[in-house]
């Protein structure tokens, strides 16, 4: 085993806890896929031959299909209101300073840290005074209040690079505040933006309680569908729908990680190669001396 | 009439004294103004209320005549530059620089022609799909420079645009940015904390200090007749020599004083400046103008020369910096050409320099040079 020369030396106990742990975080999800596959009527491992009859009964089944599109529809519509308020809301924070920032910050995530059973208890009371308990847009509301602290992070970690000079530049060059928001400010963070809203739509996607509490016999998503089947009877149908939320779950996070990598690559494109054939190239004064110092790369640092 | 007034501007903030005091400036079309002066000074603040991006607290900003005072800064027709390019990352180079004709509506041919110009004016010609990141500094502040110019901005505003170059490549922008200003005729405010830049470019120089203009006036008559003592120290070297005044004659253009130093000769010098017989003053040698004579040798009637003890020659390439010891401890600082450098260390010499090179101010205000150099 010849690992890369910068790598520490560890004992091996540790290299075993290690994939012992990975192994506990992946292994119990990863079971799932084969036990859907399995022809037999009851959940058991391991399969005892290969058969499709879990999916099919999926997709044939209109209540199954009806919590799908629920969930479906019930996540684009948290997901496209989470992001515009986190987006907002990131933006307002960057701009402040001092006290006022940290407090609002806290707040802002404190639904992360409030066990969301006593949040969907208190939904459930507040949203009975509205007489909105049983409606889809309760739902929808109180899966936003998770929602919404993915979309702060993740846009506001996108908003660290971003220097304010930017929409300075842009006012003196003659763009209105909207213009420079949806000019400048939007493409430079849309990185963050689409992270954030991926992150909304999967916090939605898969949320239990708070569907549990609030919504009604019409809107039974995908997990609380889940849920009430295996009150009844453990059907493999659950492991064929778990394993393709699973598949959908996957999808979305290398979907965002590409996403993300592709933006980093455009901003900070390496420049040594083509920046040397520039200067060999193009073959003007100017542009030869700006070019050619030795260290030009240098050139950033600020020495005042 | 002037071009661009700034009125009796000031900005206050409620937590400290006012960053902006009382700035009266008349700048005409066409002209190259430096606002130079140390960090903290209010040059910036008042560089971004001329941009819009402060709103003074009190004080007009008038452009042709028309008050701009709380027009945003996008309605206001300014180019700017800033420090560190402020160059849109997701944008190439050539759509940068059409950004600003996209704001005024042109069309895409104009723009595609402006565009090319003004890429050639900076010298980046065939760099249009450049992305910012690509390009060095020095580029990138080319860019930054072609983009606040190619809409023919009425005032161009240029925040310490050289600041984070090297040396030699800020010699090279100032001559560029110079000619590209002086050719296209556009009114220019230039912030720096570089004497030597402001004195290279500026066709006047408006010195800041605590918030104040403390002088307005070009680059010769701010190096050869600073008005006060903050001027004199921190534009160029200076050597602030203290004496008192014994008789005054006056006359025009100016009063003659008799002045006493301690190790000298009294010596006669002509000035504006206006001080009482017996007051102390100030006088203001800079260091290429004081040579080094053995002491033996008598100064000519209208030089001056003080008495003193070389302690230490500094080797700085076409010139050596010498610091000698006056008998009353100060250190004066001589700069002279290194070929002729034939002293050495705790020689006794005479400091001579002709009256006509001094400087004389009035004691009041001893900046911190004086007390360090008392010492």
């Amino acid at each position: 085993m010849n690992i890369a020369s910068n790598t520490p030396r560890v004992a091996p106990w540790t290299a075993w806890f290690a994939h012992g742990v990975i192994a506990f975080m992946v292994v119990p999800t990863l079971l799932v896929v084969p036990i859907s596959f399995n022809g037999d009527q009851y959940l058991s491992f391991p399969p005892r031959d290969f058969s499709l009859r879990w999916y099919e009964d999926f997709w044939s089944n209109d209540q199954w299909l009806h919590s799908a599109w629920i969930s479906l529809v019930t996540a684009l519509a948290v997901m496209a209101i989470a992001t515009v308020l986190g987006t907002l809301a990131a933006i307002a924070l960057h701009r402040m300073t001092g006290v006022g920032k940290k407090v609002l910050l806290a707040l802002m995530m404190s639904p992360l840290m409030v066990p969301t059973v006593v949040l969907a208890l208190a939904l459930y009371f507040f949203f009975a005074r509205l007489q909105m308990v049983g409606t889809w847009s309760a739902v929808v509301l109180g899966q936003v209040i998770l929602a919404v602290p993915f979309a702060v992070l993740n846009v506001h970690a996108s908003l660290q690079g971003y220097p304010a000079t930017l929409e300075r530049a842009a006012s003196s060059l003659g763009a209105g505040p909207v213009t420079t928001f949806l000019r400048i400010t939007m493409p430079i963070i849309r990185p963050g933006i689409l992270s954030g809203a991926l992150f909304a739509f999967m916090v939605s996607f898969d949320e239990f309680i708070i569907a549990l509490f609030l919504a009604g016999p019409g809107e039974t998503t995908l997990p609380v569908r889940m849920w009430q089947t295996m009150q009844l009877y453990i059907s493999p149908t659950i492991a064929a729908v778990s394993s393709m939320i699973t598949g959908v779950t996957v999808a979305v996070f290398i979907a965002s990680h590409a996403l993300r990598r592709r933006a980093t690559r455009r901003r900070f494109a390496e420049r040594q190669p083509s920046a040397s054939k520039a200067t060999k190239g193009k073959g003007r004064t100017l542009v030869r001396n700006s070019g050619g110092w030795p260290g030009s790369g240098k050139l950033m640092s600020k020495e005042v | 009439m002037s071009y661009l007034s700034l009125i009796d501007v000031e900005k206050t903030y409620a937590s400290s004294a006012p960053a902006v005091r009382h700035v009266s400036l008349e700048i005409e079309r066409g002209e190259f103004v430096t606002f130079l002066g140390p960090s903290g000074s209010g040059k910036t603040t008042t560089l971004s209320m001329v941009a819009g991006f402060i709103l003074p607290s009190s004080g007009r900003i008038e452009v042709g005549g028309q008050d701009i005072t709380h027009v945003p800064p996008h309605q206001r027709n300014i180019g700017m530059v800033f420090q560190d390019y402020s160059l849109f990352p997701h944008m190439t180079v050539e759509e940068n620089i059409a950004f600003p004709l996209r704001m005024r509506g042109m069309s895409k041919r104009d723009i595609t022609s402006r565009a090319g110009e003004a890429l050639e004016i900076v010298g980046l010609s065939g760099f249009g799909h450049r992305l910012p990141v690509q390009l060095s500094g020095g580029q990138q502040q080319r860019v930054a420079i072609a983009r606040a110019i190619v809409y023919r901005p009425a005032i161009l505003l240029m925040d310490e645009p050289l600041g984070a170059l090297d040396r030699l490549l800020r010699d090279r922008l100032q001559l560029e940015i110079k000619q590209i200003q002086r050719e296209m005729g556009i009114t220019t405010l230039y912030v720096t904390h570089d004497q030597g830049e402001a004195l290279t470019m500026s066709d006047r120089i408006c010195v800041f200090n605590e918030g104040e203009v403390v002088q307005v006036g070009t680059p010769s008559s701010i190096y050869e007749k600073p008005s006060n003592v903050f001027v004199a120290g921190f534009v160029g070297e200076s050597n602030f020599l203290e004496c008192r005044v014994l008789t005054r004659k006056s006359g025009s253009p100016g009063n003659t004083y008799v002045l006493a130093f301690p190790d000298s000769a009294p010596v006669t010098v002509q000035s504006e400046c206006i001080l009482p017989v017996h007051s102390e003053a100030i006088a203001v040698v800079r260091p290429e103008h004081i040579r080094v004579e053995p002491t033996f040798i008598q100064p000519q009637p209208a030089e001056a020369a003080i008495q003193a003890t070389i302690r230490d020659i500094i080797y700085r390439g076409e010139s050596s910096s010498l610091q000698a010891v006056l008998r009353s401890g100060q250190t004066v600082t001589v700069r002279i050409p290194s070929r002729s450098v034939v002293l050495s260390p705790n020689q006794e010499v005479h400091l001579v320099w002709e009256t006509r090179d001094t400087v004389l101010l009035p004691n009041d205000k001893r900046p911190e040079a004086v007390i360090e150099a008392a010492e």
